[in-house]
């Protein structure tokens, strides 16, 4: 069989004949003439080797701190900080090996869930720089090419970048790649390349080790018998009998390690949800006091908005007191809001209101509801006849202090019947036109009735006098609160009374006064 | 301060006749009209209005005021309501609901200090609130409110309020009669304590007595 030399440039002198001959070899992915992927990318791998140590809580731990991963063997270390290091704890050893070593090694489980949740967070504010950001398990992948110019180039971009993961994480690795794969490559095997061009990538990966490309063990194996150690080795190998003794899933690899096959990759979308905590120093008894904390959260509010472009339109405060006692705040707005002051006076206002029996030992901010941003813009001439105070911030500062429920606008119903000719609305909703009848300007909740005594209506001991015969109203058999009444109005003294008689019963019972 | 900021203040009394022309609001009834200082209820002011049964304040009486000034700004506060205000009656007497908001404190407290907080806020083109008597501190609080707000404030009180001074720029009390209100001024900042003012609502009313047996 014809063997076909691997080339890592586009194959222009590739001849027919070989082509038969790849064919005959056998591998379906051949088939495939590689592509070059017309857009140009520029992919930032970001590597964090101490990333199950950073998703938990007690990284900050002084001493040595090791995370280990349940194996049906046994438990084996993840990844070890600096103290237990120095001990002699390396990544893959057993965990009571571990513990001979150092016997203060304080070790918990690895949690990935955890790690994933430290990633988005990442992932979340990487999102200022580009919005194309892929996560990984281990990392980050940042697709950098649209944003270069807007950052001032691509190397003050990637300096930013980089001080930033290095502020977030332990020796964070960083990689500029061409190809996604390459750059997750780079970033894992701990090489900081900056490469643009994709012929370059294979100078680059040449030298890394080929088991990279190589996940399984029997794989693994052949690989250490072929004599492979690099990626370099397996670049030299021909394609067909590669495709043959790894399957055809390894070219693939390959080829989209060094960009001539397409290699899409899952953006990652931001669930855009605001959650923070602050635990304070003291137990806290005065409001007074939860200012500062709460100032602090809203700039970190404030700073998430703007990164994402957003505005808040619901807030939520969590209050835990020292015996466990929960309290929720919610700040109600009036419309979406991105200004931190305004905020800050909202929540102070509904903090007032706050009555805590129980020491405030933590504070957490959330919201979860946004709308995307809306520049704010201004008319060059003022035509506002009010003196300028928001129209919604009256109503906003009413509902967060005395609750949604007890600021309202009203508003008529299309009804015949007077109980459900009108309803309660958000302030400022218009409602239908109502009718050009009479009708009272103070309705009672529920109809009083009205005794006849010696053959008059009397209302407590004033008589009623019946002035006009209004209407019949007889409507709501559809919802099972039908009503057959006759209106009257009436007058007593000075009232004007809006009465009725009930056809079924033939009872009196005022309804509303004018 | 200048003069002429020293004269737009409610609380420089210069005699009837030098009022700003739009320092009050026209109530709609001539007969009020005429025996109030501006032609009408204060605006920049808090207007007390003592009546016998909080129940059963007559709405009518403010209700033309209330429209007229209704679109000059983007709300009307209504806090405390003893009863429903029916949307259909008020839109029925020119009123647009709409620009209504009606506000339920739960308690005094409460209700002051929404009071206080729309009449300040320039965005109410009345404020009417319903409460118990007001001691001097907060009126004078909310006179002030009203004052820096220019919004009509209007305040509906039993008539146990009697007893108590005023700090406020009108005060009238309403006695119900077979054909409407008799109205007396208590307190009225820059003119005349005009007694015995009688007002009835537009409606007509024929007298049908009716017997039932």
């Amino acid at each position: 069989m014809k063997q076909v030399r691997w080339n890592p440039s586009p194959e222009p002198e590739r001849s027919g004949h070989e082509r038969l001959a790849v064919i005959a070899a056998g591998s379906p992915v051949l088939d495939q003439t590689p592509v070059n992927d017309s857009a140009h990318h520029l992919w930032l791998g970001i590597h964090l080797p101490f990333l199950a140590l950073e998703s938990l809580d007690e990284c900050l731990a002084q001493g040595p701190f090791a995370v280990f991963e349940q194996h049906r063997q046994g438990q084996q270390i993840v990844v070890a900080n600096q103290m237990a290091r120095k001990s002699g704890i390396l990544k893959g050893m057993a965990l009571t090996a571990a513990r001979t070593l150092n016997p203060d090694l304080f070790s918990l489980c690895r949690n990935r869930s955890l790690e994933h949740r430290r990633l988005r967070q990442l992932a979340t504010t990487a999102g200022r720089w580009t919005p194309r950001i892929t996560l990984l398990e281990d990392g980050l992948l940042l697709d950098i090419s649209g944003s270069t110019r807007l950052f001032g180039g691509m190397t003050q971009l990637i300096e930013q970048i980089h001080a930033w993961i290095r502020t977030e994480s332990i020796d964070p690795c960083v990689s500029l790649m061409p190809t996604a794969a390459s750059a997750l490559l780079c970033a894992r095997t701990g090489k900081a390349s900056r490469i643009t061009a994709k012929e370059s990538i294979p100078s680059v990966v040449r030298s890394l080790p080929a088991a990279q490309l190589i996940t399984d063990a029997q794989s693994h194996r052949l690989l250490v018998q072929l004599g492979a150690r690099t990626i370099g080795d397996l670049l030299r190998l021909p394609r067909d009998g590669l495709a043959r003794r790894f399957g055809p899933d390894l070219l693939a690899r390959i080829d989209r390690l060094l960009g001539r096959l397409p290699d899409p990759q899952v953006v990652f979308e931001p669930a855009l949800q605001f959650k923070k905590s602050c635990a304070l120093d003291a137990e806290v008894t005065d409001i007074g006091f939860l200012y500062p904390a709460i100032r602090y959260l809203l700039e970190k509010l404030s700073a998430y908005l703007s990164v994402q472009q957003v505005m808040v339109e619901r807030l939520q405060w969590r209050f835990t007191g020292e015996r466990s006692a929960r309290y929720r705040l919610p700040v109600h707005l009036a419309k979406p809001h991105g200004d931190i002051h305004e905020l800050e006076r909202l929540s102070q206002l509904a903090l007032e209101g706050l009555k805590i029996s129980d020491p405030i030992v933590n504070l957490e901010l959330c919201a979860h509801r946004f709308t995307p941003r809306i520049p704010a813009h201004k008319t060059l001439f003022d035509q506002t006849t009010w003196g300028g105070a928001h129209d919604d911030s009256l109503v906003e500062r009413l509902q967060t202090r005395l609750g949604k429920h007890a600021v309202h606008g009203i508003q008529a119903q299309v009804d015949h019947r007077p109980e459900n000719a009108w309803r309660r609305c958000r302030p400022g909703e218009a409602g239908p036109v109502s009718g050009d009848r009479k009708r009272p300007l103070w309705l009672l909740p529920s109809p009083k009735a009205i005794h006849i005594s010696k053959g008059c209506l009397t209302m407590g001991t004033q008589i009623l006098r019946l002035d006009h015969h209004c209407e019949r109203i007889c409507s709501g058999w559809w919802d099972h609160q039908p009503i057959r009444r006759d209106y009257y109005q009436a007058s007593s003294g000075s009232i004007q009374a809006w009465i009725f008689r009930d056809l079924d019963s033939g009872h009196w019972h005022l309804h509303g006064i004018f | 301060m200048n003069l002429d900021a020293c004269l737009q203040r409610q609380d420089i009394w210069r005699g009837k006749k030098a009022l700003p022309a739009d320092s009050a609001v026209a109530t709609g009834f001539a007969a009020l009209d005429n025996c109030l200082p501006g032609k009408g209820w204060p605006r920049g002011a808090l207007t007390e209005i003592l009546v016998e049964n909080i129940k059963r304040s007559p709405l009518w009486l403010i209700l033309p005021a209330l429209s007229r000034v209704l679109n000059s700004r983007p709300w009307q506060a209504w806090i405390a309501p003893p009863a429903l205000p029916y949307p259909p009656g008020l839109t029925h007497n020119g009123l647009d609901v709409s620009k209504i908001i009606i506000i339920e404190p739960e308690n005094q407290a409460d209700i002051l200090w929404s009071a206080e907080q729309s009449l300040r806020s320039n965005a109410c083109s009345a404020v009417i609130f319903w409460s118990d008597h007001l001691k001097a501190a907060p009126m004078r609080r909310l006179q002030l409110a009203a004052e820096s707000g220019n919004t009509l404030g209007i305040c509906f009180q039993g008539d146990e309020a009697l007893r108590h001074h005023s700090l406020a720029t009108l005060r009238i009390r309403c006695k119900e009669t077979a054909s409407g209100l008799n109205i007396d001024l208590l307190k009225c900042r820059g003119g005349p304590l005009c007694q015995n003012i009688s007002i009835a609502p537009d409606s007509s009313t024929s007298d049908v007595s009716t017997t039932f047996s």
